[in-house]
């Protein structure tokens, strides 16, 4: 009896010591989560380096892979129950911005994304009812990856300036097995793939043949812009690849992996990749050039803000480490972590003044980062329904890939464009974001 | 005799039967369980069906009531359409194929097989049962993979053309329906396996000095005395293969996946809708579906075995 006596008062004891003490001795402690895990080495740098200035703060950064994050943010962030520092794309944070769940730039960071130091395509749609939110935090263009010894094998020693270009050459260095299988392609395309990337690839594609997922009919109502001819043609690329010109195939791998392994020998895709290749094939050599020109010589400027939420305790250390990672003390070593680690570039123009002799050491970058005269630059669509409208249209492009009539079958092309293009218009009149006749 | 025990039993209120005590400790003992219950399984449930008449958006604030239009818009929605025939198709092939083949191999392991070899062949079938269906769905999807997976190597070696099995629409629920077979024979096996170790052996016995075959025995003594664990089998295997959702979704991730659609089943469906487009309210439209679809079937099962019985 006297024991289990004793043994409640020293837990009691415990309970209230511990109670008091705050665990670890930090007082304040933040969260940063992100959806690009490779962005992961940087983040926890600049948690470190910052928490050298602030001992009593502590940012946790958590990676998650990209759906998951989006998933992540929105069950957590209407419920205030969220990181309080969110990496996202503005597709992504788009519905939270609207629903308040994040929250807009305080004067100096306002300021300071609007002073010129960040492309104005970055400034205007960080934007949104005359207020910014968030601080952009990586970039890439997208453009052209090719394999040079493979290219200058073929006799090649460019990329493609445009897309009749583009597929001849893939023809040229496209290599079948005896059974004709295609073991390398000449331009890989996705073809295949559950989510989204089947379309945003297309959509690439679809944009230098004058073409769009959405167009802006009013402000703020849309209609798929894409049951046209350049859907049509941008189609038939990819038809015509496949089963008329086969420069690549439903077997053989596709995207980054096939390109680290050799088996394309161009593809599209973001500077990521660059970090990709040093880590998992640093013996291949590629180079980048930009997007091959169509009707249009455009390319996509992707890039990702860093946010502060609504669901945050400290929004003061929160904004004030969105300005310690654009512009602190540590502003060339975590430019450094980027280019040496990642792969994403670091946003800020003026990043090429602090690493000078970058595109020395690393010359692809400059594919990824320089845009050609002439080249006018998009962004991702913002539109809420992106994701829905891009993951419906990928199901039905890998439908129509994999039908072999429709190299000559133009009317039958068409009808399923259109069939796609109505689904899209489908999502937006189920949101509400449909532009009516 | 007994009929009249019951019917006297009748007579007497319940309360006066057990001793209050009793009764107290019962109902104090079942709270918990009670308690745990319906929060874990009636009260989302509830909430689930609830939600189902909302338009329920999970970022929007704005949750209107729209009674039965997430149903209205169900029945025309073609990826669902699609999802409700896979799913039928997928748990109609497996539980029938799965049931057939582990009944078969179960019968092989307890007759045939009265050597000590027999518990390495259990392990072996029960092996794949072990793992999580995420991690060996990740192994199939290598062994699918067009290029360097081991199926088209195998089946190189009889001269087949390699195919891609979850990239070809006519093959990809078919790759899936044979991989969700080969994880779950092991289970049911064992099962049956405790199913036949009950059937006494003086029945064969019997059976065997009246004369009848092999086959017969087991088409008179061993099928018959199995229907318990058939029917409990029968009832696991539909739930089961209704709800499979971790093989497709790890089959269609990443640029090497399958297309979801030749291969959406309902719960896949219910999650895009759900954790993808964020639209709750539809997910639970789906969501309520499959259950009512699931429970008419578990009772018919229930049915069909008892009136045999």
């Amino acid at each position: 009896m006297k024991t289990s006596k004793l043994f409640l008062k020293v837990a009691v004891m415990v309970f209230v010591i511990m109670s008091l003490c705050p665990i670890g001795g930090a007082s304040k402690e933040l969260t940063l989560w992100t959806g690009y895990p490779e962005m992961e080495p940087f983040f926890k740098a600049a948690a470190q380096w910052y928490q050298e200035l602030h001992p009593d703060v502590v940012i946790n950064v958590a990676s998650f892979p990209l759906r998951e994050v989006e998933r992540k943010y929105a069950v957590s962030l209407p419920t205030g129950t969220g990181p309080d520092i969110a990496e996202a794309h503005l597709y992504i944070a788009q519905m939270h911005i609207e629903n308040g769940s994040i929250l807009p730039n305080d004067e100096e960071i306002d300021s300071y994304l609007k002073s010129g130091v960040y492309n104005p395509l970055m400034v205007s749609e960080s934007t949104w009812q005359d207020k910014t939110y968030g601080l952009p935090i990586l970039f890439s263009l997208d453009s052209m990856l090719w394999n040079v010894d493979m290219f200058h094998e073929a006799g090649f020693h460019a990329g493609p300036k445009d897309w009749d270009e583009m597929v001849e050459m893939a023809k040229k260095l496209t290599k079948y097995d005896a059974e004709g299988r295609v073991i390398r392609s000449g331009l890989d395309l996705r073809l295949f793939g559950a989510g989204s990337g089947v379309a945003a690839k297309w959509w690439y594609f679809l944009k230098s043949a004058g073409g769009d997922l959405f167009e802006e009919v009013e402000p703020g109502k849309y209609r798929a812009a894409y049951d046209n001819e350049a859907g049509f043609e941008t189609t038939k690329l990819y038809i015509d690849g496949v089963h008329k010109h086969r420069f690549t195939s439903f077997e053989i791998k596709h995207d980054t992996e096939a390109f680290a392994n050799e088996l394309s020998a161009m593809f599209v895709r973001e500077a990521w990749v660059v970090g990709y290749m040093r880590k998992n094939a640093p013996n291949v050599n590629f180079d980048v050039s930009p997007m091959p020109a169509y009707k249009k010589t455009n390319a996509l400027y992707f890039w990702t803000n860093l946010y502060v939420t609504n669901s945050s305790k400290h929004p003061d250390i929160a904004k004030d480490f969105l300005m310690f990672v654009a512009n602190g003390p540590k502003l060339k070593e975590l430019e450094d972590i980027m280019y040496e680690e990642v792969g994403w570039l670091p946003p800020r123009n003026d990043a090429l003044t602090r690493h000078p002799d970058v595109y020395e050491r690393i010359p692809q970058y400059k594919g990824f980062t320089t845009v050609p005269e002439n080249y006018e630059l998009y962004p991702y669509p913002r539109v809420s329904v992106t994701d829905e409208a891009f993951t419906k249209l990928a199901e039905r492009l890998v439908k129509i890939y994999q039908n072999e009539s429709f190299v000559d079958d133009h009317d039958g092309l068409r009808k399923a464009i259109h069939e796609a293009a109505e689904e899209t218009n489908e999502v937006l009149k189920d949101a509400g974001l449909y532009a009516q006749e | 005799m007994n009929e009249t025990l019951q019917k006297a039993k009748r007579k007497v209120p319940l309360t006066k039967r057990f001793w209050w005590p009793q009764m107290l400790y019962c109902i104090v003992v079942l709270i918990p369980v009670t308690f745990l219950y319906l929060i874990i399984r009636i009260i989302p449930v509830a909430q689930t069906i609830w939600m189902s008449f909302y338009n329920w958006h999970l970022v929007k604030p704005d949750r209107p009531f729209i009674g039965l239009g997430n149903y209205a818009k169900l029945f025309k929605d073609q990826l669902f359409l699609d999802a409700l025939r896979n799913t039928t198709v997928f748990a109609f092939v497996s539980v029938v194929t799965t049931l057939i083949v582990s009944l078969i191999i179960a019968l092989m392991l307890e007759k045939t097989m009265r050597w000590k070899a027999d518990t390495i062949y259990k392990v072996l079938f029960f092996l794949p049962v072990v793992p999580t269906f995420v991690s060996v769905s990740v192994i199939w999807k290598w062994i699918y993979d067009p290029s360097y997976g081991f199926l088209n190597y195998l089946v190189g070696l009889f001269g087949i053309k390699p195919r891609g099995w979850l990239i070809e629409p006519e093959l990809a629920l078919w790759a899936i329906i044979l991989f969700f077979v080969w994880k779950n024979i092991g289970y049911y096996m064992i099962l049956f396996l405790v199913g036949l170790k009950n059937i006494p052996s003086e029945l064969y016995e019997a059976a065997s000095l009246d004369g009848a075959s092999s086959w017969q025995r087991i088409r008179h003594v061993t099928l018959p005395l199995l229907r318990p664990m058939t029917l409990f089998n029968l009832v696991m295997a539909t739930m089961m293969a209704f709800n499979v959702f971790a093989p497709v979704y790890v089959m269609t991730m990443g640029e090497q996946g399958a297309p979801s659609n030749p291969v959406r089943v309902i719960v896949f469906d219910m999650y895009e809708n759900g954790f993808r487009y964020l639209k709750m309210g539809y997910a639970s439209a789906e969501a309520t579906i499959l259950l009512v679809i699931v429970s008419l079937l578990t009772l018919l099962e229930l049915r069909l075995v008892r009136s045999e019985q």
